[in-house]
């Protein structure tokens, strides 16, 4: 365990200033974003009369979640696909490879920093800023608008949910690929969503026609209704991380 | 000891590097590996300590497949590589991080080396020059525990009066428990520390041998004219002859490492005969 925790001391020790600078920007972007969007993009939201009057400000809340998705995807992808720049370059790969730890404990290392930690972090940000937003705007918010704000907070877990798969996907290939994994990882998945599409499109039948498009479709509405089975299929992936990277380590 | 038995390499979709190798490094010796560029030394290097994975045939550290990654092997291994990775910490820092995973770092030699090559403990290691980041690395690498350490192109960057303390630093810290691999172009500048010399030729070892093994077996002659009948390799250096001869009247003479692998690589077959004998 001792040694598990150097490697998490290790990365903290390395990468502290990227990960300090990285929260101040996300939560300077995070602010003028939703400001941004309230403001400006928003009709009628400037006006406090009109706010009132139509429970406009009830949108802060969806407006909020906007940046935090945005966040959980692109900026959660691209720290997992970097691999936090470990394997990036031969000389780092060397002295990542030689460090004295198991190849499951820098496996776990990575994923603790890039999972858990991350999504931690980033769910304590969205409360902050949702606590923020209700003490910015309890003159006009009411019980429905509160709920309403309830209710866009628990559809952010099922954005987590997809996240979970997403990570999955991109962690295998941080290690996979040794260079712009977040390109050839996404491509990948890409075409093999593709394909998989293609074939489908061929062999099944659906309601609403047989285009690529309406196949595509239904693929992303079973996703969003049975997220769940591509959580259980997760694991898998981080087991194949394992003995991807203990290939690579030899 | 590190035994490399019947080891079989080649990168995906490219040519066979190394076919049927076999090797033996023993603990208390520092061995030099010597050939011309692209023959697989940094290859080999790479092999012995575990960073590729050998097609077929074995390498071991102790008994231990070097392949299995285990972590009582890999703390046994620094590796230096030519191209140079420091973290952007502080010299303290980074010993205080890697203190937690190398737990054989000796840390009072680390600071002597350190203060030895002339490398302030305050500095942060990505402001160095690519000179001084290889001399704390090295530092590290001497420090550390490892049993063994492998050196690609360690004296390069190093300025002249740091290829002189690089010689006694290893010199200095080298244990007998321990073997040092050192991959060179510049033979001369780290002759005095080896006790074996290995030279590879496209993936083959064509000379495996102690040094003082060569002083027995082969002598040096110089003079001023280009042909000597005894003469295995002959070139031209600073305006005399050196002619590389099969040493049968024990004559006592220094050979210039670099005049020996011009030999083996032209006429491998000889030299390897000689020493056969």
């Amino acid at each position: 365990m001792s040694r598990f925790f150097a490697l998490i001391r290790r990365d903290w020790m390395l990468h502290r200033k990227l990960f300090f600078t990285g929260l101040v920007g996300l939560f300077i972007f995070v602010f003028l974003v939703s400001r941004f969007i309230q403001f400006y993009l928003l009709p009628d939201s400037s006006t406090e009369e009109l706010v009132s009057a139509n429970d406009f400000t009830g949108e802060v809340f969806s407006i909020l979640m906007i940046p935090f998705v945005g966040i959980l995807f692109i900026i959660g992808g691209l720290i997992t696909s970097s691999n936090l720049g470990d394997l990036r370059t031969r000389a780092r790969r060397i002295d990542y490879i030689t460090l004295p730890a198991s190849i499951l404990e820098k496996v776990m290392s990575k994923w603790l920093y890039t999972l858990p930690l991350f999504v931690v972090v980033l769910i304590l940000m969205y409360l902050f800023f949702y606590q923020l937003s209700i003490a910015m705007n309890r003159d006009f918010l009411t019980p429905d608008m509160l709920e309403r704000g309830y209710t866009i907070s628990m559809i952010g877990l099922k954005f987590l949910q997809v996240y979970f798969v997403f990570h999955g996907i991109a962690f295998f290939f941080s290690f996979y690929f040794d260079r712009f994994a977040a390109i050839k990882g996404g491509l990948v998945s890409f075409a093999f969503f593709l394909i998989l599409a293609l074939i489908l499109n061929l062999t099944v039948d659906f309601e609403m026609g047989d285009s690529l498009d309406v196949t595509i479709f239904y693929m992303l509405v079973f996703i969003q209704e049975h997220t769940y089975i591509l959580m259980a299929i997760t694991p898998i992936l981080w087991v194949a991380t394992y003995f991807v990277f203990k290939r690579k380590s030899a | 000891m590190i035994s490399v038995s019947k080891v079989d390499f080649a990168y995906p979709k490219k040519p066979s590097i190394f076919s049927q190798l076999d090797l033996e490094l023993k603990a208390g010796k520092i061995y030099g590996l010597l050939g011309k560029n692209g023959m697989g030394k940094s290859t080999l290097m790479r092999l012995l300590a575990g960073l590729h994975h050998p097609v077929s045939g074995s390498i071991d550290h102790d008994d231990i497949s070097v392949g299995q990654r285990k972590v009582s092997s890999i703390k046994d291994i620094f590796f230096l590589s030519e191209e140079t990775f420091v973290s952007s910490l502080s010299v303290y820092q980074y010993i205080n991080t890697y203190k937690k995973l190398y737990t054989e770092l000796d840390e009072e030699s680390f600071y002597k080396n350190l203060a030895y090559l002339e490398i302030d403990e305050s500095s942060i290691l990505t402001q160095l020059s690519l000179g001084q980041k290889k001399k704390f690395l090295l530092s590290f690498g001497l420090s550390c525990g490892a049993k063994y350490l492998f050196l690609d192109e360690p004296t390069s960057h190093l300025d002249i009066p740091s290829k002189q303390k690089f010689r006694k630093l290893v010199a200095d810290n080298f244990s007998p428990l321990q073997t040092i691999i050192i991959s060179t172009h510049h033979i001369e500048e780290i002759s005095s520390l080896l006790d074996n010399i290995i030279i590879l030729d496209k993936g083959v070892i064509s000379l495996d041998v102690a040094i003082t093994e060569i002083e027995k077996k082969l002598a040096c002659i110089s003079n001023s004219n280009e042909d000597y009948e005894m003469a295995i390799h002959t070139e031209f250096q600073l305006g005399k002859y050196l002619h590389l001869i099969e040493n049968t009247e024990n004559i006592d003479s220094e050979i210039p490492l670099s005049l020996l692998f011009n030999a083996v690589t032209e006429n491998p077959q000889v030299i390897s005969s000689i020493f056969k004998n």
